[in-house]
Order: structure tokens, then C-alpha cells, then sequence
């Protein structure tokens, strides 16, 4: 059966030859002067770079797409400076008799200020450590003092950050009930001031050491 | 009539019938939110998967030329029905095993087959196996083998858009169908606009310049696939 279809005026073997190798040249042409720097980035010829075709075949970043405005949920500013501290804070073994074994280490804050932290501690027993996280106005004249709880729980490490609910000082109350004296090494870094040794907020006047 | 108005005319009515079909989609990817469809679809879709099967057929260049080339001297309905078919049976077969079983081929390198494939057509066309060999190879083999070049170039493309397991078998079946029906529906236009042609004074010689056209537009798109290959390498994924 023969059922192909071509042309009855086939074209004679020279003129086939430059047809094809025409057409093969003139694509040739296209795709190295035209396709490779516009398409893929590859100027061969220099063609592209004169042209200015090459910068079509540049890739390009994606565009970002804005799918929301940022607000106070997401974003704050602040006239201070920002700081870090790495603070070591001493406590002695459970059941001390002059209760070294547990203080209190805040940082003054405004509302709205932030305060990135780390804190560890190397107690073997999670259950042997417990902690305080609160912030607290102090009472003024006519005034009660105001407390916000943040967090109650016994645990040797919490990281996190707090952004102040109420003016005044933020920060951990630290208790060791294991039977060894440790030290729970704190940062901080962010938007707070500290609270100078002996001050209400830092009254075991432990010392920070401002990290630059 | 002159060469050149005999190039014209016959390139005019090419780059009408192409435009006409093709829209302004290049080669055959599967893009944009039609991809985001295919990724995000769980279970089976018989109908979306079907209209994404036809709009790659309506809407690929290599495809249209392809067709264009193999139709341009039959002049039997049953003849057209034995290549569509032969076309139909290839691509099937391959892009339903690809998926399957997790077979990829580089798409730059089955595009750049796609190409040649209708510079094949096209040089067949003119007589070229004839003058330069002396014989006719079988049209049918190569329609088939050209078939089954397609149907992997999209079982690659389907699978890099990570379908679901769910309801897979049914989507590729309605891609399967849809792209069948994508090719009847441009095969239909293409013999209507090629009955209108053949009748047209001067059909015979302007038909030698159109398949010198797709002959180069066949190059064209080999080597543009071909660039693509052998620099990809470079560019981010």
C-alpha cells in the first residue's frame, strides 16, 4: 500500500541541497544570534551584549508580592538604643539558710518596649529549678502596685521574647531546689534599660556585662 | 508568478493557520495556574484534565506544524485517519507508561526530537527521502516513532509537576483523551483550510515554498530546544 503524500514537483538535488542547508544556516543564524543571549543567557558572538539582547536573557528575582501591611502585631520602632547583656546570676544549693537560693533579676521596660532572651541553668532535674517570669509596677502613692504573670514553672532553660504590657520592671523570679549551688546564665538583647545593683528589680545586685 | 510572491503567499497563509490555532503559547509546557491545578489536584478530574490534555495540543506550535506537515498532500480521509492514529497509539503508549513508571527524559532533548520531527515531514514533503536516497521510508513508522518521542516529552513534564498519586490513572487517561481531542479539533481546521488551499490556482508551486517554511521553522525549533539544552546548566533552576 502506498499511501505517502509528497509533492509532485519535487525539487532537483541541487536545489534540495540549498533548501536545506538554507534553512539549516538561516535557523542556525537565529538561534545563536537571537535565541541564546535573549533565551538562555549565552552571547557567543557578542551579538547580544551589542544589542542589548543579552539583558533579556539575564534572570531576573522573582517580585516580591506585599500581602499585608505590617503592624503593631508584627513590627515596632524605638527612639532607644538597642542593647545586649549577658548577665550570670549566682544562687546557692536548695534549702539555703539565708535563702541565697533564690532572687530576683528584672530589667526596666515602658510598655511596648521588647526584650529578646535566653536562659539556662545546669540543674540535672528539671524538676529541681523553678522560675517566676512577671513584670510588676511598683506601688505609688494612692496606688497599688500591679503585677503581670507571664509565666510560673519549674524547667532549667526558657527562651522567648516579652513585650512590656505595663511600665516598670520585667523579669525572673529564681529559685534552685537541687543540692548544689549553680549559675543560670542569662542574655538579653533589645529595647529595656537595667536596673542598677541594689534598686527595686536588681536588689542582689547582680552585675551584667554589656555585650558590644 | 515570482518566487518571491510565491514564499509570500504561501508564508502568509501558514502564519495565518498558526496564529489562528496556536495563540500566543510557545512550545508545549504546562504553565502558570494550570500547573498550580495539576499540582494542588487530589482524586480524580476527569473534565479539567481532559480540557489541559487539549488546550497543550491546541496551543504548541511544534505540535500544529507537525500535523500541518503530515496532512499537507493527503488527500484520502482514511489516509489522515491512519497517521492521526498511528500518532495517537505512540504518544499514548509513552506517556502512559512514563507516568507510570516514573520515566524522564530531558524536555529540551523530546523537543528538540519535536522539532526535527517536522523538519522530517517537511523535507519528506518536498521528496527529499526520494531524490537523496532513492527511496520513500515508511510515513507510518516514522509518525509512530515521533509518537512515542511526544508522549515521553510529556510524561516528563507531567511528573515534574508532582501529581498526585490519587486518582492518577484517571487523570492521565483524561489528559490522554483531551490531547486526542485537542488534535482532531486542529487536524479538522488544518483540512478545512488545506481543502480551501489545494483548490486555490498555483496550489502545486506554493506548496513547495510553505513546506521549504516549515522545513526551517522545523530547524528552528530544533535548535532553539537544542540551545536549551546545552545551556541550561547555567541558569537557575
Amino acid at each position: 500500500m502506498t499511501i505517502e503524500g509528497q509533492t509532485d514537483r519535487p525539487p532537483s538535488p541541487k536545489r534540495l541541497a540549498l533548501i536545506t542547508g538554507g534553512a539549516l544556516a538561516l535557523a542556525t543564524v537565529l538561534v545563536v544570534g537571537f535565541v541564546l543571549p535573549a533565551e538562555f543567557h549565552a552571547d557567543p558572538t557578542g551579538f547580544g551584549r551589542a544589542t542589548g539582547l543579552l539583558k533579556l536573557g539575564t534572570p531576573q528575582p522573582p517580585k516580591a508580592e506585599v500581602v499585608a501591611a505590617g503592624t503593631t502585631a508584627n513590627t515596632r520602632y524605638y527612639p532607644t538604643a538597642y542593647r545586649s547583656d549577658e548577665v550570670e546570676i549566682p544562687l546557692a544549693a536548695g534549702g539555703d539558710e539565708n535563702r541565697k537560693d533564690e532572687l530576683e533579676y528584672k530589667v526596666r521596660m515602658k510598655p511596648g518596649d521588647s526584650m529578646v532572651y535566653a536562659w539556662s541553668v545546669p540543674v540535672p532535674n528539671p524538676e529541681e529549678f523553678y522560675y517566676d517570669f512577671h513584670g510588676e509596677t511598683p506601688a505609688a502613692a494612692g496606688a497599688p502596685a500591679k503585677v503581670v504573670e507571664y509565666k510560673q514553672s519549674t524547667g532549667t532553660s526558657s527562651n522567648g521574647v516579652l513585650i512590656a504590657p505595663i511600665p516598670g520592671v520585667h523579669g525572673w523570679y529564681l529559685q534552685n531546689q537541687s543540692v548544689k549551688p549553680v549559675v543560670v546564665k542569662l542574655k538579653m538583647s533589645g529595647f529595656y534599660e537595667l536596673v542598677p545593683p541594689g534598686q527595686y528589680g536588681n536588689e542582689a545586685r547582680i552585675k551584667a556585662k554589656p555585650v558590644s | 508568478m515570482t518566487t518571491p510572491t510565491r514564499f509570500g503567499i504561501a508564508g502568509a497563509g501558514l502564519a495565518l493557520m498558526v496564529a489562528a490555532l496556536a495563540g500566543p503559547a510557545f512550545a508545549h509546557g504546562i504553565a502558570g495556574k494550570d500547573a498550580a491545578f495539576v499540582a494542588a489536584s487530589h482524586g480524580a478530574q476527569i473534565l479539567p484534565f481532559i480540557y489541559l490534555g487539549a488546550k497543550h495540543m491546541v496551543t504548541g506550535y511544534d505540535h500544529l506544524l507537525f500535523i500541518l506537515g503530515v496532512v499537507f498532500f493527503l488527500y484520502d480521509l482514511r489516509h489522515v485517519a491512519l497517521y492521526v492514529t498511528m500518532f495517537s497509539i505512540g504518544h499514548s503508549l509513552t506517556l502512559l507508561t512514563g507516568v507510570l513508571s516514573n520515566i524522564q527524559v530531558n524536555p529540551y532533548l523530546v523537543d528538540a526530537v519535536i522539532g526535527l520531527s517536522v523538519a522530517y515531514k517537511a523535507f519528506d514533503n518536498l521528496g527529499g527521502f526520494r531524490t537523496v536516497l532513492g527511496v520513500q521510508p515508511d510515513t507510518r513508522v516514522a509518525v509512530l516513532g515521533f509518537g512515542l518521542v511526544h508522549g515521553f516529552g510529556l510524561a516528563t513534564k507531567l511528573q515534574e509537576l508532582r501529581l498526585s498519586k490519587d486518582g492518577l490513572v484517571a487523570n492521565m487517561v483524561s489528559f490522554n483523551v483531551g490531547v486526542e481531542l485537542g488534535q482532531l479539533l486542529v487536524l479538522s481546521l488544518i483540512l478545512a483550510a488545506m481543502v480551501w488551499w489545494r483548490r486555490q490556482p498555483g496550489f502545486a508551486r506554493q506548496a513547495v515554498a510553505a513546506n521549504v517554511l516549515i522545513l526551517f521553522a522545523g530547524f528552528l525549533l530544533m535548535e532553539y530546544q537544542l540551545a536549551g539544552f546545552f545551556t541550561q546548566a547555567r541558569l537557575p533552576a
